[in-house]
Parts: structure tokens; sequence; C-alpha cells
């Protein structure tokens, strides 16, 4: 990737920015060659040359983190903070304004754990396996809570709000405590701790005064540098409840079923409703199967099917604890889909000393499933779009509709799951493309635009956005002319007034320009 | 264009001074039950650093070896199986990725840890 300079450099300026980033980190952690700027792209993204990093920059510690941010403010330089850079279908390591300094924390690899209380203190670039590890190979009796593809950072997935499977799995509730650098050098400590020395830091989240720790999520008001997370104790039992879901239409019930067991806490962690594409596309190519333009038509949609034996739809819960709690659960959620439905409901139990579900759901990271990017062959991509509905069958079956008939228009193969929090609905839609073909790549945009815009217009706001679609969707939540916007902006510029961590980040942009600041 | 920097020293050593202020400082997690200090889980050893920076895809059940097997007979989509890897071979598909997978930077892996790797992998 050739260097594209940061907004308002010219070489000589940047080259004295790059030389007094060095200065902090070494020579030898300051990237700028043409092929480091190639692995700091978005990946799977549709245009690699959209967003690109001027450079990165890979501090040891929160130190060389705060030195080298006030070193950004002196040289005018953005920096794009980074725990792993693999938020993938959501931008992974690339800036959204180009020419900005990745801050690449990577190799910020430390955990501190309380294992009496069973929370972690983790640096950005602890990763799920790396947890998981170390959890394992202690044995430390909590289990961590995986995400779908689990190559990411802890951290980095708790600050932009990624879910789980587990009951612990949304991640953001179970943060407690940080460490941020803040976009002047300072570094504070969110609840407790902000007194010094207190063993409560990762035990109580609040504090004193005003709690702080979501600011820090989905914003650029700050470098996270350290998080506390609670991990869940390991259950006794995990009894397992799948469901296959002949029809389209069944969607909508099936949800209208979970929802209220979920409400009450019967059901603790998150049930997904996912469609047939997702274990297909893990286990098969597409001209496996298909070879014709445009999506895959019912009957070859049956035949994958039959081959794997899934429904249209596939439900996945689980339930964690003592047997005698887990096994009663169960019983009243199979009878409460009993009265409803004749499809059967497969059942597991796992017990201490038995092999674990190689899943999420079990504590188990994986990776497997992102083998779907494969799908079309070619170099495999994909692009998320997730918004968040009200808890309700008709709105779901209605929002799967209009996006399975946009998914049809643009000649897609359709790849959805609904998944219940405790009073909403996350619809997470994958859009699977091959960065080689042209014609496709051409529309993924137009697409992904469209399926933005009848969200909208329902008033289905996203829970996570692609860094190419943070304005557009930022402008979605419109209230009072975009009211939370302006307060955002206003923090923005208090805290950062010369625009060096993150701009344009879930479309804040506080004093630099919408353009990034380019003169 | 590339630009090369010329830089005097790093300035380095300072690593640890993060953590003086946190509390509890037991040396090592010993037992279930005490509070661990601080631990770095970087690796060290070749195989170690494999499993640490590749194994979460090139290791049984990982995304690397789901798609590798799909053409690739049994075992060979096992990375470290295979007889055939060359070391420009693996840095080239680690700095460019290669279809589905992802360029790994250095700041991930870094040249050492990437000749480590190669180590650990190149059969001759």
């Amino acid at each position: 990737m050739q260097l594209v300079l940061p907004p308002n450099h010219n070489e000589s300026s940047f080259e004295a920015a790059l030389r007094a980033f060095a200065g902090v980190v070494g020579e030898r952690w300051v990237f700028n060659s043409d092929q480091d700027r190639d692995t700091y792209v978005d990946h799977y993204g549709f245009d690699v040359n959209a967003h690109v990093a001027s450079a990165a920059v890979a501090p040891a510690s929160a130190e060389e983190v705060q030195a080298l941010v006030k070193l950004a403010n002196e040289h005018k330089l953005p920096l794009w903070p980074i725990s792993r850079g693999k938020n993938f279908g959501y931008g992974s390591a690339a800036p959204v304004v180009s020419g900005s300094v990745v801050l690449d924390m990577s190799r910020m690899k430390k955990i501190w754990m309380d294992v009496d209380n069973g929370t972690v203190l983790v640096e950005p670039g602890v990763g799920f396996y790396d947890l998981f590890d170390y959890v394992e190979q202690n044995n430390i009796p909590y289990w961590i809570s995986p995400i779908g593809n689990s190559w990411g950072s802890v951290a980095g997935n708790a600050l932009d709000r990624g879910v789980g499977y587990t009951p612990y799995g949304d991640h953001s509730d179970r943060v407690c405590g940080l460490e941020v650098v803040l976009p002047d050098g300072d570094l504070v400590r969110t609840g407790m701790g902000a007194m010094s020395n207190s063993e409560a830091w990762t035990l109580h989240p609040y504090g004193f005064g005003p709690h702080w720790d979501q600011m820090f999520m989905q914003s650029n008001f700050g470098i996270v540098t350290k998080l506390g997370m609670w991990l869940m104790p390991k259950p006794e039992t995990v009894v397992s409840l799948d469901m296959e879901l002949d029809k389209k239409e069944d969607l909508g019930w099936a949800i209208d079923t979970l929802a209220p067991m979920r409400r009450s806490g019967l059901i603790q962690q998150s049930p997904s409703i996912g469609n047939w594409l997702r274990a297909a596309a893990v286990l098969t190519k597409r001209t496996d199967w298909y070879n014709g333009e445009g999506a895959i038509p019912e009957d070859v949609i049956s035949a994958i099917r039959q081959r794997f034996n899934l429904g249209w739809w596939s439900i996945n819960l689980r339930i964690y604890g003592p047997e005698e709690i887990t096994n009663a659960t169960a019983n009243v959620v199979q009878n409460t889909f009993a009265a409803r439905t004749q499809y059967p409901m497969r059942r597991g139990l796992w017990r201490e000393g038995m092999p674990r579900e190689q899943q999420p759901f079990a504590g188990i990271p994986i990776t497997f499933p992102l083998a779907n990017a494969g799908w079309h062959g070619g170099r495999g991509a994909h692009v998320g779009f997730s918004p968040a509905l009200p808890q309700s069958g008709d709105k779901a079956q209605a929002q799967f509709q209009r996006t399975f008939d946009r998914y049809n228009e643009f000649g897609m193969d359709y790849h959805g799951s609904f998944a219940l929090g405790e009073r909403h609905i996350t619809n997470v839609n994958q859009v699977l493309y091959d960065r080689d073909n042209k014609a496709m790549v051409a529309q993924v945009d137009q697409f992904f635009r469209a399926l933005l815009s009848d969200a909208s217009v329902q008033r289905y706001g996203e829970y996570r956005a692609h860094i190419e679609y943070m304005d557009l969707i930022a402008q979605s939540y419109d209230f009072n002319n975009g009211a939370l916007w302006r307060l955002n902006d206003r923090l923005k510029t208090a805290l950062d007034p010369n625009g060096i961590v993150a701009p344009g980040k879930s479309g804040i942009w506080g004093s630099t320009p919408r353009n990034g600041g380019v003169a | 264009m590339s630009l090369r920097l010329t830089c005097g020293k790093p300035v380095r050593g300072i690593l640890f001074a993060a953590f003086l202020v946190v509390p509890v400082f037991a040396p090592m997690l010993s037992h279930a039950q005490e509070k661990s200090g601080w631990i770095d889980l970087e690796k060290q050893d070749a195989a170690a650093l494999f499993g640490e920076k590749c194994g979460m895809c090139h290791k049984a059940g990982g995304m690397g070896t789901t798609i590798l097997s799909r053409r690739l007979q049994g075992e060979q989509a096992l990375l470290e199986n295979r007889l055939d890897l060359k070391a420009e071979y693996i840095t080239a598909v680690v700095r460019t990725g290669f279809g589905v997978m992802y360029p790994i930077s250095r700041g991930e892996v870094s040249d050492e840890q990437l000749v480590k790797i190669q180590q650990h992998l190149v059969k001759e």
C-alpha cells in the first residue's frame, strides 16, 4: 500500500512525527513500509483503499501510550487505536480517516486475575484464546465468554459491545473498571480504580460519582489500556436445547415463545435463531451447490438443508447451573415450546468431567465460523449489518422479509440471525462476498445502504457499525436534529481539541472536519 | 514511496513501571486461591508461539484448517503436519494474507517471532 500522508502533513513533517514516536517505543516498533500498511487494511472490506493507515506504532505499556498521545498532539497527527485489530466485518484494523497512524496495542498482553472473585484486568492485546489458555492451564474455575470468531481482543470486543453466548455474553455489561489514556495524555481509572490501590477495582463497577465506563465504548474519548471484566463461575451442568424450524415463517412465533422466558430470567444466555447458510457456508462452498446467477433458489436451499439436517432456521439455547435447576428449567422451556409446535427439541446434558461442547456456549473459543467467508471462493470477505429491534415476533418476521427481499434483489445469499437480549433483538446479517468478483463488490455498497435505509424507516438502529458507515448510522440517530451527536461532538472537542484519538469513530468528529481535516 | 526512519536510541525499560500502583502482588498464580500479579501472556518458544499466534486458525478445528481441508487431503490441512512449507512462502502468506486469511502485522507477530514460527513449520 502506497503511503497516504496524514491530513495536513507533508513527508518531512510526517517523518518527524514518526521519529518522535520511535523515541518512545524504539525504531523497530514503528511500521511504515508499504507491506506494513497492507497489514492494517480492512482486508474484508469491499474497497481496501478507502481507509488506509499511513503507518503503525506498537507501544508496550500505558506509559508508552501516554507518551505517544502527547507527541501526536504536538505533531497534530491522528491516531487510530486498535487492540488486536480483528474487528472483521466492521473495518478490521483500518482507520476512518486515511493517513491516521494505527496505535497497535497487540503487544500489550498482560493480565491480572483475582481468582477468588472471578475477575480479570486485561490489556488490549489479550485475545480470547490467550485468556482461555491461561484460565484452563491454571485450572481456574471460571469460563470465559468467547465470541463467534474468537481471534479478537477481550477488551476490544467489549469496548465495541460485542456479544458472546454464555450468560455473561453481554460483554460491555460485564466490564468493571477501566484505565484510560485521555486525548491529552492524562491517565484515569474509572470506578473503584479511581481510588489508589483499591482491591475493589474489578469488583464494584461504580465507585463514587458519575460512572464513565460506557463513555469509552464505541467512542473516541480516550484509549483504554486496561479493562476489568467478570468471568462466569464454571457451571456444574449445561443443558443444550436445539430445534430446527422448517419454514421461514416460523421465526416470529419462535421469538414470541422465547421472549417471555428471556425477560423472566429463566433463559440467562442470549438464544440465537440463525438460518441454514450459517452452517452450510462453513462446511461447503457455494459452487458445490449452485453455479447460477442471483441468490440460491429454494430448491437448492432444500437440498442443502436436507444434506445437513437443517431447518430454514435453527434455535440453539443453553441452560447453566446445578443439575436440579438446569433440568427443571429445560423442562419448562420444552413444555413451553411443545404447546406451540410439533417440531422436536433435541436435549443434551453436559456434566463436569465430560468433554465440553467445542462452542462458545461452553466457553470454548473458535474461529471456524468465518470459513463461511470463503462461500463464494476467491478472496472471501464479509461485512456486518446489525440493527437492534424491539422484541416482537411480528416485527422480527417483517424485518426478516424486508432483508431477505433485499438479498434476493441484489442476488446475494441470505445469512442472518436473531439473538434475543433481555428486552430487544439484535439482528446480525452477514453479507458474504468475493473480493475478486468485481460485479459483486460493486454492488455491496448499494446493498448495504439499502438495508440501512430500510431499517432506518422502521426506526431500527445499528448496534455497531463498519467504519465506512459510521456517519450514516450516527445520522440515523436523529432525535432533535441529532442532539446526541451534538453532545458527543461537544465532548470530543472539549477532551480532544486537536482531534488526535480516532477522529470519525462512531460518527464523532468534534473539531475535526468531516473530510478528516484536509485543509 | 516509503519513508525511512533515522532516529537515535529507543527509550526502553519502562515496561513494568505501569504496574507499580496496582494492588496485590502475589508473585505468580500458584493455586486457585490467590491473585495473580501481572502476567505476560506473550509466548517465547517456537511451538508455543505457533500456538499463540497461528493456532487459533491452524490447529485442529480452526478456520484455516477448515478451509484447507476442503482442498487438501486429511492431515495435510494441519500446517504442523506439512512437509512442503518453505520459509519464504510462510512470510509471504503471513504478511499479505491468502484467500480468507487476513494479513498479520509486525505488531502482532514480529519479524523475530515469525522466524521462530518458520523454524517450527519448515521441515528439512
